[in-house]
């Protein structure tokens, strides 16, 4: 008789956000393998509705202090369309910009102190900042880069509060950002010492055939505008997302789950789908290191998400240091609009990947209806999937090495799973797996 | 000769807008109203924001919410005080949203020589993180106490505070006037 035994993560530890992990094995038959999520999303749309729509961009900020721009972006384009609202490229380019700033932030975190450590066999970014200090210390310089110019752009250095629906409350002084200048051309070469520095890390050999998801514009990086692309089904407008991409409850979660409509299959979206669907879009010296460090692009091996996140690191310095040598102070930095009835939805791509938006307002400009699709619940099922093909190369009878390799496994996700509240616990993380 | 250079302090409030975990933005408030302008004053958002102004500080004052702590000591306020190095918050879990909790944050630094020789943690025992929710009851009727105790800690060995705060200073930042950047908006 074989023995029926259960694999237990309570606290994922290096994931943003308080989840756990579940696998039954029957033997080492797979019965069961979940990713419980403890979040709860739907209370923030509950919020919105009665509130003003230029609330919105504030109020979504404040789901997550990793990513506020990336739910200000979606909520302020869902919203313009909602208004009839069309921006001026000049606000366009300081809101690609201001994502610029936030992937820095959110990748070079994630890079350094999150997921390199899995490749360096230490299990933690503190014992890694041992043995690599020079690089931590680079990763937390290239951090604090983004933060900075989250501060210029977006008024302050905590969940930006200049950003509004049609613009911006105040465009950026030209000193401002031009100060910015020296540290962040020191950065892009820093950022390209990090991409190569990451593709020298050894990989697991595991690839799986993904349906790879991610926006798609014709002259650019898709960051907040474009088209959603896949690398398996065909290319489909942000309006017709609900139609092709659906939530749905599981009990041993509370955050929904995402699938494909018809069927509810996983998909995989993040930096990995972007780079695989975008690549001849990188800014040019992304664009060179990508052939530059091994990988026969489309790349299907997860683990190798962090070089993704490397050459999109280098790609927001480029961009980032063109738009701020370009800009101009302009006027006006917002565009004006009546309060009318309407609905509108929107897609950009979070450093974790796309996040969709769509709200319905009244004639007082009020919002009746939201709902905010984040990245990582459109990952979550695509992460159970994943853990059910790595699992049979990583059972060997050690039960806590298991746990460790599956959160490896999750760890490509950068998943973002609680980002409202923050706060100590005083009970100590002994982080059991039985 | 050149004088000895003045102990640069930053002090940090760790928060949110949700319940109780607002307290250390409160505070944040409230001491940037009372305290010498040599004092640095930031709010985070994560506890891994701490780690972009760490240069050139000698001293490191933080506040942040804790959840409550049976067998732990506090003050009558539900406030903790704890000096790094410390076993106790060393072995802190942090059930952050953020995946480099406080602890970790501390341990990092330490590790690549950049923490501040002085460096102490206030906790704030907290009941409700609810959602934008406000401060709770306990907790707002602390908040005068929580504010001066740490204003005093912050003026210690450190420039003198500029003036008496009164309930008022102290409870300024109930309404969060940060949070709507009027500094920006009515530019």
């Amino acid at each position: 008789m074989s023995e029926v035994r259960t694999i237990k993560v309570e606290a994922l530890t290096r994931v943003e956000g308080e989840g756990g992990l579940f696998i039954r094995l029957d033997g080492d038959h797979i019965e069961d393998v979940k990713l419980s999520i403890y979040e709860p999303p739907r209370f923030f749309e509950a919020f919105l509705r009665g509130r003003r729509l230029e609330e919105v961009p504030d109020i979504t900020a404040r789901i997550c202090g990793i990513c506020p721009v990336a739910y200000q972006m979606s909520a302020v384009h869902a919203l313009e369309m909602a208004q009839g609202v069309t921006i001026s490229p000049e606000i366009r380019r300081l809101r690609r910009l201001l994502y610029c700033g936030e992937w820095i932030e959110s990748h070079a975190l994630h890079m350094h102190l999150l997921h390199a450590p899995d490749f360096a066999g230490v299990d933690s970014g503190i014992e890694l900042a041992e043995h690599f200090p020079d690089e931590v210390n680079r990763g937390l310089r290239l951090k604090k880069h983004g933060n900075e110019l989250l501060e210029v752009l977006g008024g302050r250095a905590i969940h930006p509060i200049n950003v509004a629906v049609g613009g911006f409350y105040r465009a950026p002084k030209k000193d401002a950002l031009v100060a910015l200048l020296p540290d962040f051309e020191w950065g892009l070469e820093a950022a390209i010492e990090t991409a190569r520095w990451v593709a020298t890390l050894t990989f697991p050999d595991f690839t799986r055939a993904y349906d790879m998801v991610a926006l798609q514009h014709p002259d650019e990086y898709a960051m907040n505008e474009g088209r959603i692309a896949s690398t398996s089904c065909k290319v489909v407008d942000v309006t017709d997302y609900e139609t092709h991409f659906e939530e749905f409850h599981v009990e041993h979660s509370t955050a929904l789950h995402s699938g494909r409509a018809d069927g509810h299959a996983s998909y995989h979206v993040g930096p990995l789908a972007r780079v695989n669907l975008n690549l001849g879009r990188l800014s040019p010296k992304a664009r060179q290191l990508a052939d530059e460090v091994g990988i026969d692009w489309p790349c299907w091996n997860p683990f190798q998400a962090i070089i993704a996140r490397g050459l999109e690191l280098v790609h927001a310095y480029e961009e980032a240091i063109e738009i701020i040598r370009d800009y101009q102070p302009f006027a006006p930095s917002r565009i004006n609009y009546e309060h009318h009835q309407g609905a509108g939805c929107a897609a950009t791509e979070a450093p974790r990947g796309l996040i969709y938006h769509r709200y319905e307002v009244d004639d007082e400009g009020l919002v009746t209806f939201a709902k905010i699709v984040p990245p990582t619940s459109q990952n979550q099922q695509q992460i159970e999937d994943d853990l059910r093909d790595w699992l049979p190369r990583v059972l060997n009878g050690d039960d806590a090495q298991t746990a460790q390799d599956c959160e490896r496994l999750v760890r490509c996700y950068d998943p973002c799973i609680s980002c409202s509240t923050h706060f100590l616990k005083l009970t100590i993380d002994r982080g059991e797996s039985s | 000769m050149s004088s000895q250079p003045q102990p640069r302090t930053l002090f940090a409030g760790i928060g949110s807008p949700h319940g109780d975990d607002r307290i250390g933005w409160l505070v944040a408030d409230a001491l940037r109203k009372v305290a010498s302008t040599d004092i640095d004053i930031r709010e985070a958002a994560t506890p891994s924001d701490l780690l972009d102004w760490l240069e050139g500080i000698d001293r490191l004052i933080v506040c942040d919410a804790c959840a409550s702590a049976p067998g732990t000591t506090s003050n009558d306020h539900g406030l903790h005080r704890w000096e790094w190095p410390t076993q106790e918050i060393a072995t802190l879990r942090s059930a952050s949203s953020h995946a480099f909790g406080l602890p970790q944050v501390m341990q990092l630094a330490e590790r690549l020589g950049t923490l501040p020789p002085t460096v102490i943690v206030f906790g704030v025992a907290a009941e409700c993180f609810d959602a934008f929710a406000e401060l709770s009851p306990n907790l707002a009727a602390a908040q005068l106490a929580i504010v001066q105790r740490i204003a005093a800690e912050v003026a210690d060995a450190g420039p003198v505070p500029t003036g008496r705060m009164n309930e008022a200073e102290a409870n300024n930042g109930r309404r969060e006037p940060a949070l709507r950047g009027e500094d920006v908006r009515n530019a």
